[in-house]
């Protein structure tokens, strides 16, 4: 089996930061620990829980990058903690020592983990669902979507709401309801089964809608699904949203 | 990282230049390693933005002397000093910076160019291009001008491209104050870059109160003029606001902020339609 | 050091949903649309219900389209009763397969993105187990969106159940059922965040809990199914049904144990052990890579035993190879795209040039609470318990029997979680507004003994050792030797989860306290599974005993397990219900005790 980087071993630091309800402290804390190569970073966060610290708190559910729930900021970066390896990032990075901080795009609940309900509260405002069904075309069908009208917006379905995006991009999380809940209205602006049109745009072209990005790209930087967002909040200021294609 | 996100080494010359850019300030090759190039970018364009606004409040304040001749030309004697001329000079860099970034920016957003990396690289190619050019004008300070001759042909294409961006914008959803400002971004795109490199045509053309003053007797100079004052306070002041709403919730600061952002530009404003009027 | 434990408040709804999953929501979204009125909370222990684990589901679900002029649901029903080593209940087959299409066409008109054919139609997929005309030739019956199945239905149903003003709570977890007369009358919620104990009283209570695959150690699911929902249902002295019906995935990738899938093999990957010999051909001669699912699992397992195993020195643990590096390269980028990505993103690894190490990997378990085809909760002698409820993965109804075809878990939730609704709505009618009290006792003990215990001993490193004994023992292989064994050490590991002191004894979300509490479930899981393992002395669907390699006609039963103090069980028997054969219609000789070979 090749060993790409010649090492099996690593020697790693991670200095994590932390907070505390009880007594609202916050701290760094520094862990020193081994790991494999293709270990990922949730499996160093449970390795710190078995081998070091029970009490360090943080989230994850699927693991394998289809829930979004993991999403810590590594020396910087907004990422999947269940995605990133640690070989891949002593190599991204060029260093072994990594800086751990929870998403800052709610209050912190403890350690790494935020509440993503409050942050999920400024999604909820786009109304993620249709708000009014266009009627069937004919009764017991379903609606007919071509296959390029679907295109058009199917790689915005992807999100998985990780909040990545919102954490990167230029304007804060005061005030624009977010990259990814941008997405989340785009959608069903363009999905022909929503008539409920004039509420949507209403929200999207608000001050808390599309005019906060300016489209710094962060969010396609970061995405962990890879979904170009700049592209679709470009979109909706195109016009191409509700272009009839 | 499995991520393959825009490796920004394409031309032979940037495979030297990035790893200097990366490695000189650590807060670029931090913010580069996580949120990308086009993230520092929409930074510089803030910044840039910022300080124009500001230049633009001095700029009006010099040019309000302009009504005591005498102190008009007191003033720009400064500008005979190397150190002045090399500050209006690196002037230059904002300038030509946020109005290319910002014509780049407006073909990403409603042109479609959304894989600008090759814009990016002609913004910045552009750009240099233009600071040289500006700068062997102001060392060579021999060129006379026609006021109509220079400007007429900036004028159309620059009347062209504001109605090009208007017939793609016209018809979104957006706002009217958005669209107006994006219509105007690209009046100014053209008309600053051209109004900053007229000025240094020759000495005299900026530098000495009469020589102006003679010129702004021209109708037409006063018109232009005005839609240059105009233009850039409304831009200006919708970018001024726009950086708050980013900041400030929706709620009495935000609006206390935004109606003394409007009271500065409108007084500033008045001050340079007053002046392009009694002069 | 905080406040200590007690109940903070008390909350009051009409319905309770305890699991905001898939099955859950879909049965929250259909009460809310039929009777907007109504109350509803729905508990969550993940962050947010997007983060359940039917968001993960990729292939598709299956459902009978009425236009389609090839598939009918009769072939459905043969194939889902054939795949379930005839062990499924055939009422609720019927009623399932015959309300798919149906179900999908709610989910559409409610905004799901799936996939489209070129007409504007849902587009079909075929998938391993669903033939047309009894066994002839494969179906086009999966609808799906894209590789995101799961995903769709529950970003649909969440969405449907916040537009009708659900409550959520989340990132809490339901410790404790209420029962007053016989009749459930709500639960006990732990909130994590707040380290505040909540009773929520409810008219009806559906449990959606999900799965209990953290049960093992390599597993394709999600951190939250530790079986949360089977310990409730114990605790309150009720049984679980099957839970030896354990589904084993032959090729999960080694560590995080993703699911690799079946076209790996049927593309031409082959596997191979540490000699680098292509095995299969020693144990399936002429199908080799493509024998079924659970052959091919124990060939692997079999190998490993046999020494023939790799050891991955990061996840410390032993694998075998699936070679992918002969396939040329546009099967590469145009076949196996997503799971190539799998392994690069996963292993660092790129298959065109390296051998991939995988495992076996626990998928979906079969058994659960038991429940009648409307998704009520039936006792041990059969007897439905007022009030409550449960759909999905938690439940068995039993649409599975043994063994689940891909595909039909997500139709399970979709449909179940309608007709729970509807049973739901019926009860409202039936019960009075007046919401009886009860105080539950269960919780405030057992999580002071959590913040009392003294010891030195790591949650974690009890769990692992409980999900690697279990992977070893009690998976694709199952001795009576083993299973035996495995019940001591459980036993033991409890024994140490008791004497296990928490580092700190905050109760604001102390990740430590509430995974003490998983642990005892999964302790409790385990217990049950290896115990009915060791009751069925016969090889049915994905139970496997060594011992007794071959299905037997008298163990043609469902296994109720019942234990409300740990290791102390008690066994009963539920009749398969065979009524489509029994009703000796059109086709019933396909129904009787067929063999199951493909
Ligand atoms: C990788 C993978 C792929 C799959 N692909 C397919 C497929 O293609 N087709 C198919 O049919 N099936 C598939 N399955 C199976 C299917 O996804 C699951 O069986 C199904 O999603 C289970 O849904 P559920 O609603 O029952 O539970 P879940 O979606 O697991 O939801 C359970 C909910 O209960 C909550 N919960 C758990 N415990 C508690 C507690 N104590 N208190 C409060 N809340 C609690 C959880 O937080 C969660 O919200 C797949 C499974 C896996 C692992
Ligand atoms: C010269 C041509 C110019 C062009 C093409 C241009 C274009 C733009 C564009 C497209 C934006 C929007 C960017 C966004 O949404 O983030 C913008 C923002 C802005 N512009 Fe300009 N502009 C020009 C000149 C000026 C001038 C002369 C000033 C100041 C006097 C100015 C001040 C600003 C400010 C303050 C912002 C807000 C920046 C931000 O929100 O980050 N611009 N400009
Ligand atoms: C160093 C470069 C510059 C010089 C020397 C310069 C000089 C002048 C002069 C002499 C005038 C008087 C009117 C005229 O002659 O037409 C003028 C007007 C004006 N300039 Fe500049 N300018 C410079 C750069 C800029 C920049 C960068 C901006 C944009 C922010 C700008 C905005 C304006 C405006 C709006 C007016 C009209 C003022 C009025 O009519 O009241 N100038 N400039
Ligand atoms: S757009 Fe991408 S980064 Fe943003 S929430 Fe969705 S998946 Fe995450
Ligand atoms: S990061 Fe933010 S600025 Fe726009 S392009 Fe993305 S939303
Ligand atoms: S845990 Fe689901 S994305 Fe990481």
């Amino acid at each position: 089996m090749s060993q790409k980087t010649g090492q099996q071993v690593y020697n790693l630091t991670l200095k994590i930061h932390r907070y505390d309800p009880d007594t609202h402290r916050s701290w760094i804390q520094e862990y020193r620990l081994e790991a494999g190569r293709i270990l990922r970073f949730v499996d160093l966060f449970r390795k710190i829980n078995e081998e070091q610290d029970a009490t360090l708190a943080w989230n994850s559910s699927c693991e394998h990058g289809q829930c979004g729930t993991c999403s810590v900021k590594v020396n910087g970066k907004s990422l999947l903690a269940c995605e990133l390896l640690v070989e891949n990032a002593v190599q991204y990075f060029n260093t072994t020592t990594f800086n751990i901080e929870p998403l800052n795009i709610a209050p912190v609940v403890r350690d790494l983990l935020v509440d993503l309900e409050k942050a999920y509260e400024r999604l909820d405002k786009v109304r993620p669902y249709i708000i009014r069904p266009a009627p069937a075309l004919s009764p017991g069908e379903e609606y007919p979507i071509s296959p390029h009208e679907l295109e058009g917006y199917v790689n915005a379905t992807r999100c998985i709401n990780c909040f990545c995006c919102a954490s990167a991009c230029i304007s804060s999380h005061r005030t624009f309801l977010g990259p990814h809940a941008m997405l989340a209205a785009i959608i069903r602006v363009m999905d022909p089964r929503e008539q409920e049109k004039q509420e949507r745009l209403k929200i999207l072209y608000s001050d808390q809608g599309v005019y906060r990005c300016h489209s710094s790209r962060a969010c396609s930087f970061v995405c962990p699904k890879q979904i170009d967002v700049a592209h679709f909040i470009a979109l909706a200021k195109e016009g191409g949203i509700t272009r009839k294609r | 990282m499995n991520k393959a996100s825009w490796n920004p080494i394409k031309l032979p010359v940037e495979r030297y230049i990035l790893p200097v850019l990366e490695h000189l300030p650590p807060v670029v090759s931090f913010y580069a390693k996580t949120r990308g190039w086009p993230f520092i970018i929409a930074w510089a364009h803030r910044i840039t933005g910022l300080l124009l606004a500001l230049y633009f409040f001095v700029h009006i304040y010099t040019l309000s002397f302009l009504a005591t001749p005498v102190a008009y030309d007191a003033k720009m004697k400064l500008f005979g000093f190397f150190l002045f001329s090399f500050l209006e000079w690196l002037l230059a860099v904002p300038v030509i910076f946020h109005a290319l970034n910002g014509g780049r920016l407006i073909l990403f957003e409603v042109f479609g160019r959304r894989n600008d990396e090759s814009l990016i690289r002609w913004m910045l190619g552009l750009s240099t291009t233009y600071i040289l050019l500006l700068g062997l004008m102001m060392i060579r300070q021999d060129q006379s001008a026609s006021l109509i001759v220079y400007w007429l042909p900036i004028l159309v294409f620059s009347i062209s491209l504001v109605y090009l961006v208007s017939l793609k914008i016209w018809r979104t959803e957006n706002s009217m104050a958005w669209k107006l400002h994006r219509m105007i971004g690209v009046y100014l795109l053209i008309m600053i870059p051209a109004h900053m490199l007229f000025m240094h045509l020759e000495p005299a053309i900026a530098h000495e109160a009469n020589t102006v003053i003679n010129r702004m007797q021209h109708v037409s100079a006063k018109l232009l003029d005005l839609t240059l004052v105009l233009g850039v306070s409304y831009h200006a002041g919708y970018g001024l606001v726009s950086i708050c709403k980013d900041y400030l919730p929706p709620g009495s600061l935000q609006n206390v902020l935004t109606f003394l952002i409007a009271l500065t530009i409108a007084v500033l404003g008045w001050v340079g339609i007053k002046l392009t009027i009694i002069l | 050091m905080s406040k200590s434990l007690k109940i903070a408040s008390t909350l009051q709804c009409d319905l309770l949903i305890i699991g905001a999953g898939g099955a859950g929501l879909r049965c929250a979204a259909e009460v809310l649309e039929k009777r907007p009125e109504t109350s509803v909370i729905a508990i969550t222990k993940g962050s947010h219900p997007q983060k359940s684990h039917t968001s993960t589901a990729q292939g598709g679900l299956a459902a009978v389209d009425p236009k389609d002029p090839a598939d009918k649901t009769i072939y459905h029903m043969f194939d889902t009763w054939k795949g379930s080593d005839c062990t499924a209940d055939q009422g609720v087959v019927r009623k399932i397969t015959e309300a798919a299409w149906e179900q999908i066409l709610w989910l559409e008109t409610r905004g799901m993105h799936f996939s489209r054919d070129h007409n504007g139609k849902l587009s079909k997929r075929t998938f391993g187990g669903h033939t047309l005309n009894f066994g002839e030739s494969s179906a086009y019956r999966a609808v799906f969106e894209a590789d995101r199945t799961g995903k769709g239905i529950m970003d649909t149903c969440w969405g449907e159940s916040l537009k009708r003003n659900i409550s959520f709570i989340n990132q809490s977890i339901a410790t404790e059922l209420l029962f007053k007369d016989n009749q459930c009358i709500g639960c006990l919620v732990f909130k994590q965040k707040t380290g505040e104990l909540v009773r929520v009283l409810s008219r009806a209570t559906v449990l959606a809990t999900g799965g209990s695959g953290q049960v093992f150690k390599v597993t394709t699911n999600c951190r939250q199914n530790t079986g949360d929902g089977l310990t409730l249902i114990l605790q309150a002295g009720l049984p679980i049904m099957d839970p030896e019906a354990v589904q084993f995935h032959p090729t999960g990738i080694v560590g995080p144990g993703i699911l690799a899938s079946e076209t790996l093999r049927s593309v031409g990957g082959i596997l191979r052990n540490k000699e680098l010999e292509p095995f299969m051909e020693r144990y399936a001669p002429k199908m080799k890579e493509l024998a079924p699912r659970d052959l091919v699992a124990r060939a692997i397992v079999s190998e490993i035993r046999e020494g023939r195993g790799v050891l991955n020195p990061d996840h410390r643990l032993e694998h075998v190879w699936i070679d992918l590096r002969h396939l040329p390269d546009v099967v590469h980028e145009k076949q196996i795209p997503e799971v190539t990505g799998f392994f690069k993103k996963y292993l660092n690894i790129d298959p065109k040039h390296e051998l991939c190490p995988v495992h076996p990997s626990n998928h979906y378990h079969m058994g659960g609470i038991p429940t009648n085809a409307s998704g009520e909760i039936l006792d041990r002698s059969q007897k439905v318990i007022a009030g409550l409820f449960a759909v999905g993965e938690c439940a068995a109804a039993s649409f599975h029997g043994f063994n689940r075809l891909g595909t039909n878990s997500i139709l399970e939730l979709i449909t179940m979680g309608k007709f729970a609704a509807d049973r739901v709505l019926d009860y409202f009618n039936s019960v009075s507004d007046n919401l009886p009290e009860a105080k539950g006792h269960l919780t405030l003990s057992r999580f002071s003994q959590y913040l009392e215990a003294g010891g030195d001993d790591n949650i974690g490193k009890i769990r692992d050792a409980l999900r690697t004994l279990m992977t070893d023992k009690v998976s694709i292989f199952r001795t009576e030797a083993g299973l035996l064994q495995t019940m001591e050490t459980l036993k033991e590991l409890k024994d140490r989860a008791d004497k296990t002191a928490l580092s700190s004894k905050s109760l604001r979300m102390n990740q430590e306290l509430f995974q003490h509490w998983e642990l005892d479930n999964l302790l409790s899981v385990s217990m049950i599974i290896a115990r009915a393992a060791l009751d069925r002395r016969e090889s049915r669907g994905a139970h496997y005993r060594e011992d007794f390699p071959a299905r037997k006609d008298e163990f043609n039963y469902h296994t109720l397990v019942s234990m409300t103090q740990f290791g102390e069980v008690e066994m009963a028997k539920r009749e398969v219900d065979m009524s489509i054969f029994n009703e000796k219609g059109e086709y019933y000789e396909k129904f009787g005790m067929i063999e199951r070979k493909y």
